[in-house]
C-alpha cells in the first residue's frame, strides 16, 4: 500500500545522503504510512455548529459598540470640554480688561505696543525727545561738594575736574534752600544718554522736584561729617 | 488513505485540464461550497468527509496528542463553516481549509509546550495507546521504522511550530511549495528556504537523540 506521491529521488536529494538523513526520512515514511483515522462525526460536528450558530448566536457588533461609543463620547466631552471650561472662565475678564478698547481699534497684537513703547527710549519727534535737557552749560561731569552749618552760609568743599576746567561756581550767594535744591538733581538714567557717560549734577539750576530736595539734604548731612562742622 | 485524497489523485491524473473540468464539475470542492453557502448543509457534509482525515493528520503532527487533533479538526471545520462567505474561489478549498487547521495547531503546539514532558512521555511509548502503530511483515524493519518513527516524532514535538509547520506540510503531506506558498502566505522561494531550515533543524535534533540513545 503506497502513500502520497513518490518522491524518494527529491527528498533524497533535499534530505542529503548522510546516514542521519536517511534515518529520519525512514521516520518520517513510517509517520507517514501512519493510518490515522478521527474519531470526529459529522453528528458531533452539527451539533457543535447548532450550539454557536443558532442557541448563541453572535450579538452584532453594533449592539455593544453603540453603548461603548456614547459612553466614550460622553467621558471626552466631561473631560475636554467641561473641565477646561473653569481655568478660561477665570482668564476671559483679565483678558478683556486689557484688551477691550484696543479691540475696538484693531488687533489683538495693538495692545500690547503701547506698554512697548513705554519701556523704550523717546522716538525722534516725540514731546519727550524734544525736550531740552536740563542746564545745556554745566559741562560733562562738574560736581560740586557744598558743606556747612544749618542756617549758615554754605561752603564749596570740593569741586570736580571739570567744573574746575569749566570755570564755573556754585552759586554761593543764592539762598542755601535753593542751592540745596540744585545739588539734589536726580540722578539721569545711564541708558537715557549715550553721549555721557558720567552723571551731570545740576548746581545752578533752581527748578528741581522736592524729591531732589530731600536727596540734597542727605549730601549736604554727609558734607558737614567730611568738612567736620 | 486512498479515499482520502480524492482531489490530489484526480489532479494527479488529469493534470491541469482535470483541473477545469474539476472546477467546472459539480462534485468539486468549489462546487460544494457554493452549495453549502445557500444552505446545503448535505453538501457541507461531504466536504467534511473528503477532507476529515487531512485536517485531523495535520493537527496530529502539529500537537502530537490525538485528543487535541480532533478538537482542532471540529474546530476548524466548525471555522469553515461559519467563514464560508470569506472564502473566494481563486485559491483551493485546500489550502484555504488547510491554513485554517495551521493556525489552530499552530497556537494549541505553542500552548502545547508548556506540557512539553507529557508529549515527551508520549513520544517516548509512555502512552502508545494513543497512537495506531503500523504493521510490516519483517518484524526486525518494523521495529526499526518504528523506532525512528517514535524518534522523528520526538523530534518534531521539541522543534518550534514554524519548523514543525514545514515538516507536516512538505515532507509527512506532501503538499508542493506552491500550495505551502498558499497556505502560510509566502512565496515559494520562501518556502524552501523555510523547508530547508525546518529539515536542518530536524536533522539537528534527531542526531542529538541517537547520541544520547545507548
Amino acid at each position: 500500500m503506497k502513500f502520497g506521491r513518490d518522491r524518494s529521488v527529491e527528498t533524497c536529494e533535499e534530505w542529503g545522503a548522510d546516514s542521519v538523513s536517511r534515518k529520519v526520512q525512514m521516520g518520517l515514511d513510517a509517520l507517514r504510512c501512519e493510518p490515522l483515522e478521527p474519531s470526529v462525526s459529522i453528528e458531533a460536528l452539527k451539533g457543535r455548529i447548532l450550539q454557536e450558530t443558532l442557541v448563541a448566536p453572535r450579538r452584532p457588533a453594533w449592539v455593544w459598540a453603540t453603548p461603548v461609543a456614547a459612553s466614550l463620547a460622553v467621558a471626552f466631552w466631561l473631560g475636554l470640554a467641561v473641565r477646561p471650561a473653569a481655568p478660561v472662565a477665570e482668564a476671559l475678564p483679565k483678558r478683556t480688561a486689557s484688551v477691550a478698547p484696543v479691540e475696538r481699534h484693531g488687533s489683538l497684537r495693538a495692545a500690547s505696543q503701547p506698554a512697548v513703547r513705554a519701556a523704550s527710549p523717546p522716538e525722534a519727534g516725540s514731546p519727550a525727545a524734544e525736550a531740552p535737557p536740563r542746564n545745556v552749560d554745566a559741562p560733562s561731569g562738574a560736581v560740586a561738594l557744598l558743606g556747612g552749618r544749618e542756617g549758615g552760609d554754605p561752603v564749596v568743599v570740593s569741586r570736580s575736574s571739570a567744573m574746575l576746567a569749566s570755570g564755573l561756581r556754585p552759586q554761593q550767594d543764592a539762598a542755601p534752600a535753593e542751592q540745596l535744591q540744585t545739588l539734589a538733581a536726580p540722578p539721569e538714567p545711564p541708558p537715557q544718554s549715550q553721549d555721557s557717560e558720567e552723571q551731570i549734577v545740576l548746581i545752578h539750576s533752581t527748578e528741581d522736584t522736592e524729591t531732589g530736595a530731600a536727596s540734597a539734604v542727605e549730601l549736604e548731612s554727609s558734607a558737614n561729617v567730611l568738612v567736620g562742622g | 488513505m486512498d479515499e482520502a485524497r480524492p482531489e490530489e489523485e484526480q489532479v494527479n491524473a488529469a493534470g491541469v485540464v482535470g483541473d477545469a473540468l474539476q472546477g467546472a464539475s459539480m462534485d468539486s470542492d468549489e462546487a460544494l461550497v457554493r452549495s453549502a453557502r445557500q444552505g446545503d448543509f448535505g453538501a457541507f457534509e461531504r466536504l467534511f468527509e473528503r477532507h476529515r482525515v487531512m485536517v485531523f493528520r495535520i493537527a496530529y503532527r502539529m500537537t502530537g496528542r490525538r485528543d487535541d487533533a480532533e478538537d482542532i479538526t471540529q474546530d476548524a471545520f466548525l471555522k469553515a463553516y461559519q467563514n464560508l462567505h470569506r472564502y473566494r474561489d481563486e485559491a483551493r478549498f485546500t489550502t484555504w481549509l488547510v491554513r485554517i487547521v495551521t493556525n489552530l495547531a499552530t497556537d494549541r503546539a505553542r500552548m502545547a509546550n508548556r506540557r512539553h514532558s507529557l508529549e515527551q512521555q508520549e513520544a517516548g511509548g509512555a502512552l502508545d495507546w494513543m497512537t495506531v502503530g503500523t504493521t510490516r511483515e519483517d518484524p526486525s524493519e518494523n521495529l526499526e521504522r518504528e523506532q525512528m518513527a517514535r524518534l522523528v516524532q520526538a523530534a518534531l514535538a521539541e522543534l518550534p511550530p514554524h519548523h514543525r509547520l514545514m515538516i507536516v506540510l512538505r515532507d509527512l503531506e506532501e503538499k508542493d511549495y506552491q500550495e505551502i506558498a498558499g497556505i502560510v502566505g509566502t512565496t515559494v522561494g520562501g518556502v524552501k528556504l523555510r523547508v530547508l531550515r525546518a529539515r536542518r533543524a530536524l536533522r539537528d535534533k534527531v542526531n542529538q537523540m541517537l547520541e544520547k540513545t545507548p
